[in-house]
């Protein structure tokens, strides 16, 4: 892949349960703090993507008229948890066809998003919550496996650790231990309540460029690869092997194609743990680890992983996440983070972000 | 009504129907007018009642104290609740019971060679 998309800047406003603010005061929050610091001329913004599982009209538009901007397009994108990802692929699309030289792609969410379920599916039976199908997922890797409650118990630590060095995590000032997590309230087998990740209020937007603009910008991280699969939407489309997401596989071997990379060449990476299996799950099908050895790569130190606190320590404000996750990474990359999280020696960073039972995933990786 | 008011119906009957298509002699599932291959309009036909449990867990979820899993009836996998204990993965299974509860199907599966 040419370097055609560099992200400039970007912002992520402290997640929370809840707030007076409406969506557009949130977005417009997260957006101003981007404007105030890039040296792109805001006239210059020619693409607003919203990411949002909300049904509220017209978010594209509106948020254009209160930061004043006029874009030659505002629009929304929903698709679930990997909405923010997806967000950030159209405006990707958009910067590297030409039509668009600077594109603001802003995620929001309130907590008691439509997002954090998915109705239409009827394979689910009454079983419809989330923490079903990832409880099959877990059960799945036990049996095949032998990963454990205190391998997932492991992930969970960490990521809540990481989190106590985020301020804009929801879970910053909370210090859970191992022993905490494995006493924590039993949901489903074997999943407890400290296992799954909580739905909150949030906003995180970024400023991509092109390679024209990006001349611009003080510290540019490049897409070097950008990769999304699709294996419908029901539980029953993707559920005939529960030991792999296939459409994480299939991103992930894309999106290191056009980079030319490995998976031994990241550094760092923010993985979709909304459950601690997801993430296990995760190393093996981007291809950190063989399959069925995640639980070996937990303690691992040769690639940082969910250093903000994932969505397990941040929580999951639905169509913002993909985009704090991004964040994360151009932060790392860029050396900005504080409060003790940044990591030293990154050059090459991978995001994954996923929905509904791993029926869409998203892949980007990301280059200094 | 619309296909999946039909097929919701039928359930008060214990019937569980899904669409065939009768072009590719295949189950179209989740249920759809049309076969997602050929295009071709889709049949109602009663699903096979022998399947196999895939994967089971417990949820503890208050009013949803109960073994639970996913079971595959000819191509058909449809998660339900696991009426007996004796149960484990790749069983055969049958469906014991079903019904609507708040729009949603419900279904009870039970050992097949019981």
């Amino acid at each position: 892949m040419r370097k055609t998309t560099a992200i400039d800047s970007g912002n992520t406003l402290r997640f929370q349960k809840v707030s007076d603010q409406s969506l557009p005061e949130l977005a417009c929050k997260s957006i101003i703090n981007i404007l105030k610091e890039t040296k792109i001329d805001k006239k210059e913004i020619d693409g607003l993507i919203v990411s949002s599982c909300s049904t509220e009209q017209y978010l594209g538009s509106i948020i254009s008229e209160m930061i004043n901007i006029n874009p030659k397009i505002s629009t929304k994108i929903e698709n679930l948890c990997n909405s923010g990802t997806s967000a950030i692929f159209l405006a990707h699309s958009l910067i590297s066809s030409g039509i668009c030289n600077a594109v603001i792609v802003t995620g929001i969410e309130k907590q008691n998003s439509p997002g954090n379920k998915l109705l239409w599916d009827i394979t689910r039976g009454i079983y419809d919550l989330p923490i079903h199908w990832a409880s099959l997922f877990a059960k799945t890797h036990f049996r095949y496996y032998n990963t454990s409650e205190e391998d997932l118990a492991l992930v969970s630590e960490k990521n809540h650790k990481n989190a106590n060095e985020n301020p804009n995590a929801l879970f910053y000032n909370k210090k859970f231990s191992f022993l905490d997590i494995m006493n924590s309230k039993k949901i489903v087998d074997p999943l407890k309540i400290l296992d799954c990740c909580y739905p909150c209020e949030g906003a995180s937007s970024i400023l991509l460029v092109s390679e024209k603009f990006a001349k611009k910008s003080e510290n540019p991280i490049w897409i070097k690869g950008i990769s999304q699969n699709n294996q419908g939407a029901s539980f029953a489309n993707i559920s005939s092997d529960l030991r792999s997401v296939t459409t994480t596989k299939t991103a992930s071997k894309e999106a290191f194609n056009q980079a030319n990379l490995k998976p031994s060449d990241i550094d760092i990476a923010e993985l979709h743990d909304a459950f601690t299996i997801l993430e296990i799950m995760a190393y093996e099908d981007i291809g950190f680890v063989e399959k069925g050895k995640g639980s070996k790569f937990i303690e691992q130190d040769s690639i940082h992983i969910n250093t903000r606190g994932g969505l397990l320590g941040c929580g999951h404000p639905i169509g913002a996440t993909g985009i704090a996750q991004t964040n994360e990474i151009i932060l790392q990359l860029q050396e900005k983070t504080y409060n003790g999280r940044q990591r030293k020696n990154c050059s090459r960073g991978l995001v994954h972000n996923m929905a509904a039972a791993g029926t869409s995933s998203t892949i980007i990786i990301l280059e200094k | 009504m619309n296909l999946k008011e039909t097929i919701f119906e039928k359930f008060k009957d214990g019937i569980f129907l899904n669409t065939f298509c009768p072009h590719c002699k295949k189950q179209i599932w989740p249920p759809s007018n049309n076969c997602k291959d050929c295009f071709n309009k889709t049949v109602l036909k009663e699903i096979e009642n022998k399947g196999i449990l895939l994967e089971m867990s417990y949820s503890h979820i208050p009013k949803q104290e109960n073994f639970f899993g996913i079971g595959d009836f000819s191509g058909i996998r449809i998660l339900g609740t696991i009426v007996e204990k004796n149960i484990k993965v790749n069983d055969s299974i049958t469906i014991y019971n079903i019904k609507i509860i708040d729009n949603k199907i419900s279904i009870e599966f039970g050992n097949y060679n019981k």
